[in-house]
């Protein structure tokens, strides 16, 4: 194997077994499945649509995701640099990107299996009536996709401070921001300051906008390459920061 | 052979190293001492390639650091200042990571890291937690980080730092022990370690090289044969005394 692989697979293993003895991690998706399986029934109404389908279900997960994920990866760079392991790290015969991916990974890794833990909401409706279980998988992986994009927003969030708080409030405005632009209510503010193109641009590049096509259970190939350009753009920002430190700028 | 040549570093305007120049030839054990802020650490970390310099080159057995910078940390044991740690591991799993992300065989990883917790004498601390091991164990546990994987080249950040004196003895004993061969260089402010182990030594004081000779050697500029006279004069003012730093500065 090459370097690149030995470094990613012996840090992927390391952060997922920290996640596997951490009370946080379990308290982490505990808080999602039971505020998402909340919000889906006493909000969003699942039983009273009358239909056997989990839109109800998916369309909190953009809201719930701007606080989990920044909350994930608020740890991942901040706390390496604050304990003085990043030095460790940056010492292995291992590229940044390597390290940089195997974070990201082992958090992804986290996120997803806490929506398969959500599977028997599924499972539970499909007793109950005829669920597409195709727009319904598709809706699993635009998840999968929102959270990755998160992430990766928090990844780079936590790489540029030392202080856990700060790497999470960041985080969060810059996901909270990435998620309002598509509100009707912020499109029509905006639009009384700025030519309506760009508003509608704005709105374009939401995280609501891309997730809308999978919540229906459409593949888009926009919302597709829009979630994927994120996490690319949120790993390259991380990798830039991290190397930083080896200039001693940050 | 490890070469160090023009090695500068800049912080916020100020020479924090100054074009540092020094060969180490293998089986060397080098003293690299100056008073707090001399600019040691500076120099080991953009040895160890985890931090850039802003001019010069460090070579490493043939491998320039910063062009090549995996292959010559490939070749190096690297124990960062403070001895950083993850306390959520234990030293056993500690090890096993370094060695699998350096790439290390799975079937050579529990004979290399048995040896190196023998050497540091950590083998009934393997199975606890770091975080709860005492000052001393954990920086042993990160000098057998350093070494589990044999490297031919050390690079140590105040190894005894924290040790009591029965363990700076077994650590003196070992860097012993290691150097045939290898190339040492240890940072540290004890002058009386640099003494009874080094074969050379190296004074930085305001990021400039001020002494690069054998310990004996360095301390017959005093009359008394003081070696801590010496260092004084050499670092601390330009008025200097035979016995009694206190009068240098009145």
């Amino acid at each position: 194997m090459t370097a690149f692989w030995t470094g990613f697979c012996a840090l992927y293993r390391r952060e997922l077994r920290q996640d596997a003895v951490s009370p946080l991690a379990y308290m982490f998706v505990a808080s999602f499945i039971s505020a998402s399986v909340l919000l889906a029934f006493q909000v969003g109404g699942l039983f009273e649509a009358g239909r056997a389908e989990l839109v109800a279900f998916f369309q909190f997960h953009p809201w719930l995701f701007v606080v989990l994920m920044p909350a994930l990866s608020m740890r991942a760079w901040s706390d390496e640099a604050r304990t003085g392991t990043l030095e460790t790290l940056l010492a292995l015969p291992v590229p940044t990107s390597a390290l940089v991916l195997a974070k990201f990974m082992a958090a992804w890794t986290l996120a997803c299996l806490m929506l398969v833990l959500t599977t028997p909401l599924w499972l539970g409706l499909s007793l109950l009536g005829p669920v597409d279980h195709g727009a319904t998988l598709t809706a699993y992986l635009g998840s999968c996709l929102l959270a990755g994009a998160y992430l990766s927003i928090g990844m780079a969030a936590s790489a540029v401070s030392r202080s856990q708080v700060l790497s999470f409030v960041i985080a969060l405005g810059v996901s909270f921001l990435a998620t309002a632009a598509g509100l009707p209510l912020v499109s029509s503010t905006l639009a009384a300051f700025l030519p309506l193109p760009l508003t509608e641009a704005l709105a374009s590049l939401s995280m609501l906008d891309a997730f809308a096509g999978f919540e229906r259970g459409v593949i888009e190939a926009r919302g597709l390459s829009y979630f994927l350009a994120v996490i690319a753009l949120g790993l390259c920002l991380t990798g830039l920061w991290v190397d930083t430190k080896r200039g001693g700028q940050a | 052979m490890l070469k160090l040549d023009g090695l500068t570093k800049t912080y916020a305007g100020q020479r924090g190293v100054n074009s540092i120049s020094f060969e180490i030839a293998p089986g060397e054990v080098v003293g690299f001492v100056g008073p707090n802020g001399a600019g040691k650490t500076t120099t080991l970390r953009m040895i160890a390639g985890t931090l850039e310099p802003d001019q010069g080159t460090v070579q490493l057995m043939g491998h320039d650091v910063w062009s090549n910078r995996q292959t010559a940390q490939a070749v190096m044991g690297y124990l960062p200042e403070h001895a950083p740690l993850y306390d959520d591991m234990t030293p056993r799993s500690y090890l096993d990571f370094l060695l699998s992300a350096r790439g290390v065989a799975r079937k050579q990883r529990p004979d290399l890291l048995t040896q190196a917790a023998k050497r540091t004498q950590i083998e009934d601390m393997l199975d606890r937690r770091i975080e709860g091991l005492s000052k001393g164990y954990r920086r042993r546990v990160a000098l057998a980080g350093a070494l589990a994987h044999d490297p031919p080249v050390l690079i140590l950040d105040e190894p005894r730092d924290g040790l009591d004196p029965n363990q700076k003895r077994v650590t003196q004993a070992l860097i012993r022990e290691l150097s045939p061969g290898r190339i040492i260089l240890i940072s540290t402010h004890q002058l009386d370690e640099v003494a009874n182990l080094c074969s050379r030594l190296i004074l930085i004081a305001e990021g400039q090289v001020r002494a690069d000779q054998s310990p004996a050697d360095f301390a017959a500029q005093d009359p008394e044969g003081r070696i801590e006279d010496v260092f004084y004069r050499l670092t601390a003012g330009p008025s200097p005394t035979a016995s009694n730093p206190d009068e240098a500065q009145t």
